[in-house]
């Protein structure tokens, strides 16, 4: 548990020195944390929302080709 | 055989060519010496400096994540100083009721300083209240607005101190230099309150001058009371529109104020390569003045020690191009005086090259001397058309009497003419100093730029954000170090230099790399690629 911590506390501190946060007032820090997790949350969002969806059209667009309703070879 | 030519320094006349590979940049080919041996000896002997000096030499590249990183955060810094400057009246002067006036505060220096250097002028601008030898009192100060202003808690904090340029350590508060200083007040007071060209002149300017040329082996010098102004001021006086200039791309603002003012036409050489400044020289003679005439004079103007990256200047190549091509060299050693070379006389010394070669050695006592001003010395013709033309001879205040005191003093102890090996003692305790700095933190596995001789050790942290956050809490840590980034530095490449003295020993280097070894693997510092040697470094 004190490595998880550890391990944690070290991607924080990377995490602040990419975005500069040191150096900067705390609206603007909140303003950067605000950005960076909604990207984060919509990524994930959406990812959760379309990605099962996009996966099996993908996977059926692939079966179609298998049978023969896709690509037919001209006779 | 790449490995090798970076942990030891020998010779390795095998491979020729530039290698990119690894993000390692040596240079140079070492073969061509045993090639073009039928070539006179001057030649081979400047090849045997080549190889050798050049595998003392490193700039190691970034990793590619590091560069994008560093990026980012810049322009994120820059897009938030926007939004700021957008939405916010700036703390400090505003412009009211001036309109159809030309704003007075426009330009992207005056945003920069005021949107991201002011964010980390904590770091900056510390006031001190000590001696800066060894160890200085910082005075602790804290900013309630994010650094647009700052109160003094009135306490202070003893801290290591790395930053100045007090190479020699004679930067004291007793002892020899401080006593003659004193003394010195007593006879002549404080300051001589006229320039030189009127009453500013008294015996202890035409002593130092005679000692400064003594120093360097040459017919004559003259001094200023300033430094900066010596580069500054005098360069116009030597320098006309007609002229060619050859300046090194790292140099130092004094030198490139000083061109501007002369009205000579500017051409820059990358750094430290004597190939692409040899390219620069011929097509500048091939092509003549706009007009097509031919330029009055050529000067190469280049400093010995590169006070930001650490590197030593490649002077026997460069004395070789200006006798083939009929230029002058400028040598401004401000940092290396003192700091290098045996008997501590400068590059000139560093590399046994005749000090009557170079036809200006300009230099500075600010550093190694532990006093203020500059020198010129040179040829005795030279040095009277500067005393008849030199704006900072006519104009200036002369140096005062404890300065010139103290300079003549400890020059006194470098040149060992005070009886003792004190002088001595401390070249030589500096070069150590320097030397198991350098290795140390190439085995703790930083990228640190130069040649591994000269005492201006920069350790790169590439990333703006890390500048401020090493030199912060090597604050907390009790080290005073000095970081350096954008416009003093390529975006790319914020540092933190380290500036090595005779008076710190063993112990204090060792407790300040111990503490850059922590936060090193903490903030994540440590870049290198090299091999690192796997042996305890001796002292």
């Amino acid at each position: 548990m004190d490595t998880f911590k550890k391990i944690l506390a070290g991607v924080y501190l990377q995490y602040e020195i990419i975005f500069c946060m040191g150096y900067l007032e705390p609206w603007e820090r909140r303003l950067i944390n605000t950005i960076v997790f909604c990207s984060i949350f919509l990524m994930i969002f959406s990812a959760y929302v379309f990605l099962p969806d996009y996966l099996s059209n993908l996977m059926e667009l692939f079966k179609s080709h298998d049978s023969n309703s896709g690509f037919q070879p001209m006779s | 055989m790449k490995n090798r030519k970076f942990v030891n320094s020998d010779i390795e006349p095998k491979k020729n060519g530039i290698h990119h590979t690894n993000g390692y940049r040596s240079s140079e080919n070492i073969i061509k010496s045993k090639l073009t041996n039928e070539h006179q000896d001057n030649n081979v002997a400047t090849d045997k400096y080549k190889s050798i000096h050049d595998s003392k030499e490193s700039f190691e590249e970034a990793p590619l994540i590091t560069a994008c990183l560093t990026y980012f955060g810049f322009y994120l810094l820059m897009i938030i100083g926007y939004i700021n400057q957008l939405f916010f009246e700036p703390k400090v002067a505003t412009e009211k009721n001036r309109d159809g006036y030309v704003p007075l505060f426009d330009s992207f220096e005056r945003f920069y300083l005021r949107y991201v250097y002011r964010r980390v002028k904590d770091c900056w601008n510390r006031p001190i209240c000590s001696c800066p030898a060894d160890t200085l009192v910082l005075k602790d100060r804290i900013t309630p607005d994010f650094g647009w202003s700052f109160e003094f808690t009135g306490t202070t904090t003893k801290c290591l101190n790395l930053g100045s340029y007090n190479y020699l350590g004679f930067a004291q508060t007793s002892g020899p230099c401080a006593e003659d200083s004193i003394k010195s007040i007593e006879k002549y007071g404080i300051a001589t309150c006229n320039a030189r060209r009127e009453l500013g002149t008294n015996a202890l300017h035409i002593e130092l001058e005679e000692l400064t040329a003594k120093f360097f082996g040459v017919e004559d010098a003259i001094v200023f009371g300033m430094g900066f102004a010596t580069n500054a001021l005098n360069l116009p006086s030597l320098l006309s529109p007609g002229c060619l200039v050859v300046s090194d791309e790292k140099n130092h603002a004094s030198i490139i104020l000083g061109l501007r003012l002369s009205g000579a036409t500017i051409k820059v050489y990358k750094h430290n390569n004597v190939k692409h400044m040899e390219k620069v020289i011929v097509d500048s003679i091939a092509y003549g003045q706009k007009n097509g005439k031919p330029w009055k004079k050529i000067l190469i103007i280049l400093e010995g020690v590169f006070s930001m990256e650490g590197s030593i200047v490649k002077l026997p190549q460069i004395v070789e191009i200006k006798k083939k091509y009929g230029a002058y060299i400028y040598l401004d050693e401000a940092h290396s005086i003192g700091a290098t070379g045996s008997h501590g006389r400068g590059v000139t010394d560093f590399y046994g090259v005749d000090p009557k070669d170079i036809d200006i050695l300009m230099g500075t006592f600010t550093k190694s001397f532990g006093s203020a001003g500059g020198y010129i010395a040179g040829s005795k013709s030279l040095i009277n058309f500067l005393r008849a033309n030199s704006h900072a001879h006519c104009y200036a205040s002369s140096m005062a009497p404890a300065v010139t005191q103290q300079i003549l003093t400890s020059m006194k102890i470098i040149m060992g003419l005070d009886g003792t090996n004190e002088g001595k003692k401390r070249i030589d305790q500096l070069a150590r100093n320097t030397r198991y700095f350098r290795k140390r933190l190439a085995q703790i596995g930083v990228i640190t730029y130069g040649h591994e001789d000269s005492p201006v050790v920069p350790m790169l942290v590439y990333l703006f954000s890390k500048i401020g956050a090493v030199v912060r809490t090597l604050t907390t840590r009790n080290i005073a170090v000095v970081g350096a980034g954008f416009p003093a530095t390529p975006i790319m490449e914020g540092r933190i230099r380290f500036c090595l003295s005779a008076a710190h020993s063993k112990d204090q280097l060792d407790y300040a790399l111990s503490v850059i070894d922590e936060i090193g693997d903490k903030l994540g510092l440590k870049y290198s690629r090299k091999p690192k040697d796997p042996n305890p470094i001796e002292y």
